[in-house]
């Protein structure tokens, strides 16, 4: 190893040229820096996909909450609900609490009522002839006696065509009502909890909003049953949630890890000065990694942040090598770093290319952390080779105690029989695993826990709110003409309903019928003139009294000169109602047709295409969700495999031997095709990120492989190396053991994969690549490839 | 507000007979209701035979009604109308059902409704003996003694107070005698109830 010339003095100029990066790169985190902790952020926004430029998270329920009280007896609970839901009302953050008490609140009633001749949907011409009012009037006669009268008795002088029923039952037809307990509020099926849902004002992403709000939920149901439990959900909730748990598990988990990895230094060499040297390197990975991917993306994610622990695994290895080899003044830091330097680099060029793959993907979060890992385990690896020889001095460091497994050094014959076994089971395995467990649901990877996913289900279920997948928009000029398309197109969606093709639709037109509707109603009305004979003609008949009737008279005349109602003139109960279904979009106008009871996707498709109209689009919230899933996890397969093919070249040019490359190789597969097996033998649904830590197992197994196929000589030196190989894995595993514990489904999923990956690497690495180096070293101990130094 | 919501309003407003409820808004309960609903209490089918009439500012003519009331315990209420024209309205459980000509006309669940809900649980509060569930949905003011009483029953939903402004019912010796309506509008019933032996 000592037999190449004495490695060039580090140049003087390096030292500085280090310090001045990292001022610069603390200098961008500093002035720019900024850390986000929203999921959506780092996920691929779906809405955003649907190259329908729908704000953000607009999945129509957004700023939906829903909110359960259970405990105490169901009249408290009632008392709860009813406090609860006056208390948010007033809230500015709230558009609208519903308890189950009557949804329109009285000015909204009598609005509904002044305007029911130009919002009815009955109202047709011929609505006022004779006979049809003589029917009218004898079902009113009625009224005055019946038990249960079809319009309340009150409304009979006003409305004797019983225009308020028709609009009403307009208003409310699309949705299942929640069940209602004898106190007239929401209950669950089993009457234990009482159901509220709730409409913020701000966008559902609008996240320090919904988080204020959802404390002042909390805060005024503390205040009105602290003895009850308010249980809430939804997808601001949940945004919210995540948002807090990806902060609380980045600044965990990164304490965590440092400490670990500290602990495990001066357990290896008794003295504090390893830890604060090797945390130059990590240090500056970190540092330079942040300032980039900040650069580049103008944020980092709190997620890509804790994933730079996984940097801090990794890149300990460097300054692990160096230490070890340093250990004693005949190879001093400087000489131990030249001749570790080809196998590092290649080790770190090797992870470096992988990454690099990963952070040219258009996933922004795998980008990210491509991004930040290449760029961290390059610094990292620089600074290794030039700086830290520098400051170890001539002394380096105690001696470590390492702990190497002695039968590792000549590892038993038949251990190379047992993980060929191995891997031919594993390979079974995955082979006969059909289908592959893959992940295709991008919400699984949100941090948000079974139990309130569980919750969030049961409460939509009880509040019967429909699973918003398929949805219609129609694009338009105004907000008029984006009513007047869905009026158009509601007859073809009434013919899709009869057919079978969807089981129900809901639109805009139903809260608000276009200006010309109103105006061709209002032109309909009969004049006071015209109809006031053939009224008291039939009034007569039915024996109500000279005048009964005039309260009719009077609205009719009123509604004859009514302006048409817009959506910005529509009462406070039904403008709520209409904003989820018609919204400005910059210059546009969009109605969202939502859809429910879809059967089949493609039939839905075939209906569309035969609107033609190209201002109609079919969303379809889900597939296109499961099509960006899978079209990254192609896109990520893809790039493994291009990834193993990369490595496999510059294994070959940096070796010079296609037979230790290929023994490398070897290695880097079967620990590769363990983990996948054992993964899958966990039960285990693989999702991006499972794919994101199997390519980190490729840098380290490389890693591993690479040090263990170095021909060494001496037994001595093997020892050292196994030695310092076994410590790089055992810090690997360490920090990734911790990793696997996080809640955080994304860092779980790394932490155990990667976990599985360091025990299976470094086995196969021992055993695949070293045994051969010793036969090899015997036929030519000076092969060495060490004097490649980039 | 849905339509059926409605139809939980009107049957308040029309089915009297059953509208008892009531009590103080404090929960504390009106004096002497407890022995007022005791001495009504039964646990064996009645059935009252009644007069109803209407005075509405809307017909020419008042009008009147005849029927009667059934009560099986333990939720089941029944009012049929003989005259002028036969209907009869069934409450049980929380399935509301009208019948006319012998034809299922409407049948509505209680539990949609809150105002039908209350309704059917106040007058399970009075027939079942239940003071707690009357004062929920009622303000009660509550005159005489068991022998002879007049209970007022004013809404406390304000949605059905706009209905409905209140009713009185009379009573004496375990038994219900009038019940006297008033709904907005000027429109008022009043009943007159005797009992009826045998099924």
């Amino acid at each position: 190893m000592n037999r190449h010339p004495p490695a060039p003095r580090i140049a003087p100029w390096i030292l500085p040229v280090w310090v001045l990066g990292l001022a610069l790169a603390l200098g961008i985190l500093l002035t720019r820096g900024q850390v986000e902790a929203d999921l959506a952020r780092f996920m691929p926004d779906v809405a955003a996909e649907s190259g329908l430029d729908l704000p953000a998270g607009a999945g129509p329920a957004g700023r939906l909450l829903l909110l359960g009280i259970s405990g105490g007896d169901d009249a408290t609970r009632a008392r709860a609900s009813d406090a609860l839901a006056e208390r948010l009302q007033d809230l500015p953050a709230v558009a609208a609490v519903h308890n189950g008490r009557p949804r329109l609140d009285e000015a909204s009633l009598d609005t509904l009522l002044n305007y029911r001749y130009l919002l009815s949907p009955a109202m047709e011409p011929g609505r006022f002839s004779g006979t049809a009012l003589a029917e009218h009037l004898a079902a009113r006669r009625d009224d005055l006696a019946a038990s249960v009268p079809a319009l309340p008795r009150h409304l009979v002088p006003r409305d004797p065509t019983a225009e308020s029923l028709a609009l009403l039952d307009q208003l409310a037809a699309p949705r299942d009502a929640p069940r209602r307990d004898a106190h007239g509020v929401w209950v669950s099926g089993d009457g234990e909890q009482a159901l509220l849902s709730l409409l913020s004002r701000a966008e559902g992403l609008d996240l320090d909003v919904q988080e204020a709000l959802l404390a002042d939920i909390r805060a005024g149901f503390q205040d009105i049953a602290p003895d009850l439990v308010l249980e809430i959900s939804g997808p601001a909730l949940v945004a919210v949630q995540a948002r807090s748990t990806i902060r609380n598990e980045v600044m965990l988990f990164s304490t965590l890890a440092s400490l670990a990895l500290a602990a495990l230094l001066w357990w290896l060499f008794r003295s504090l000065r390893p830890v604060w040297l090797a945390a130059l390197p990590l240090g500056a990975g970190l540092l330079a990694g942040a300032a980039l991917v900040t650069l580049v993306f103008g944020q980092i994610h709190g997620i890509t942040l804790a994933f730079g622990i996984t940097v801090l695994g990794v890149a300990l290895d460097y300054p692990l090598h160096l230490f070890a080899h340093a250990r004693r003044p005949a190879s001093p830091p400087s000489g131990a770093a030249d001749s570790l330097w080809p196998a590092l680099a290649l080790g770190a060029i090797s992870t470096a290319l992988v990454y690099a793959l990963m952070a040219l993907t258009s996933f922004t979060g795998m980008a990210q952390l491509g991004l930040f890992v290449l760029t961290g385990i390059l610094v990292a690896a620089l600074t290794t080779r030039f700086i830290l020889p520098g400051l170890l001095g001539r002394t380096g460091l105690p001696e470590a105690r390492l702990p190497a497994p002695a039968w590792l050094l000549d590892p038993p014959r038949a251990g190379r029989w047992l993980l060929g076994a191995l891997v031919l089971g594993a390979l079974v395995v995955l082979a006969s695993t059909q289908p592959f467990p893959w992940e295709d649901d991008l919400a699984a990877l949100n941090p948000v826990s079974e139990e309130q996913r569980r919750l969030d289900r049961h409460l939509r279920g009880e509040l019967k709110l429909a699973d918003v997948r398929h949805v219609l928009v129609l694009r338009a000029d105004s907000a008029e003409q984006a009513l007047a398309r869905t009026e158009a197109l509601t007859p073809a969606l009434e013919d899709l309903r009869a057919s079978g093709g969807v089981a129900g639709f809901d639109t805009a037109a139903r809260i608000l019928p276009s200006r010309a509707t109103q105006e061709a109603r209002r032109q309909s009305l009969p004049d006071a003139d015209t109809l006031a004979p053939e009224l008291r003609a039939a009034a007569r008949d039915q024996g109500f009294r000279e005048g009964a009737f005039q309260p009719f008279l009077d609205d009719l005349e009123t509604a004859r000169s009514q302006p048409p109602l817009t959506p910005q003139t529509l009462p406070p109960a039904l403008a709520e109602a209409l904003t989820p279904l018609l919204m400005p979009q910059g210059e546009t106008w969009l109605s969202l047709i939502s859809l429910s009871g879809v059967r089949d996707p493609a039939t839905l498709d075939g209906w569309v295409a035969q609107q033609d109209l190209s201002t109609l689009t079919h969303v379809d919230f889900k597939a296109l969700s499961e099509a960006l899933v899978t079209g990254f996890r192609d896109e990520a397969l893809t790039r493994l495999g291009w990834g193993v093919l990369a490595v496999a070249v510059v294994l070959l040019v940096f070796t010079r031997s296609p037979g230790r490359s290929l023994r490398i190789l070897a290695a880097v597969g079967a620990g590769l095709v363990l983990a996948t097996a054992a993964l899958v033998l966990l039960q285990v649904r693989l999702t991006l990120f499972h794919l994101v830590g199997l390519l980190l197992i490729i840098g380290l197994c490389l890693d591993y492989a690479v040090f263990f196929s170095r021909p060494l000589a001496s037994v001595e030196d093997r020892r050292h190396n196994l030695g310092s190989v076994t410590a790089c894995a055992l810090s690997t595993a360490l920090v990734f053991g911790l990793l696997a514990l996080s809640a955080l489904p994304v860092l779980r999923a790394l932490g155990l994969t990667v976990l599985l990956g360091v025990i299976f690497s470094f086995l196969a690495a021992a055993l695949l690549a070293q045994d051969m180096a010793q036969d090899m070293t015997q036929g030519s101990p000076h092969s060495s490839p060490s004097q490649t130094s980039p | 507000m849905r339509r059926p919501e409605l139809w939980a309003l009107l049957l308040c407003l029309c089915l009297p007979s059953i509208g008892q409820a009531g009590q103080g808004s404090d929960g504390s309960e009106a004096p002497g209701l407890s022995a007022v609903l005791g001495s009504m209490a039964r646990d064996t089918p009645g059935r009252l035979a009644f007069t109803e009439t209407r005075d509405d500012p809307m017909l020419e003519e008042r009008q009147q009604l005849t029927g009667h009331l059934e009560f099986h315990p333990p939720d089941t209420l029944i009012r049929t109308v003989d005259r002028p024209r036969g209907e009869t309205v069934r409450i049980q459980g929380n399935r509301l059902t009208v019948e006319r000509g012998g034809q299922v006309r409407r049948e509505l669940s209680l539990d949609e409704q809150p105002a039908l809900a209350g309704f059917a649980a106040a007058f399970r509060g009075l027939m079942g003996n239940d003071p707690a569930t009357l004062q929920a949905h009622y303000e009660i003011e509550l005159h005489g003694d068991p022998s002879d009483w007049q209970l007022r029953l004013t809404p406390r939903d304000r949605t059905l107070a706009r209905f409905l402004l209140g009713m009185e019912i009379h009573g004496g010796g375990g038994q219900l005698c009038e019940i006297l309506t008033r709904e907005a509008g000027g429109h008022e019933s009043h009943m007159r109830l005797e009992p009826v032996e045998g099924p």
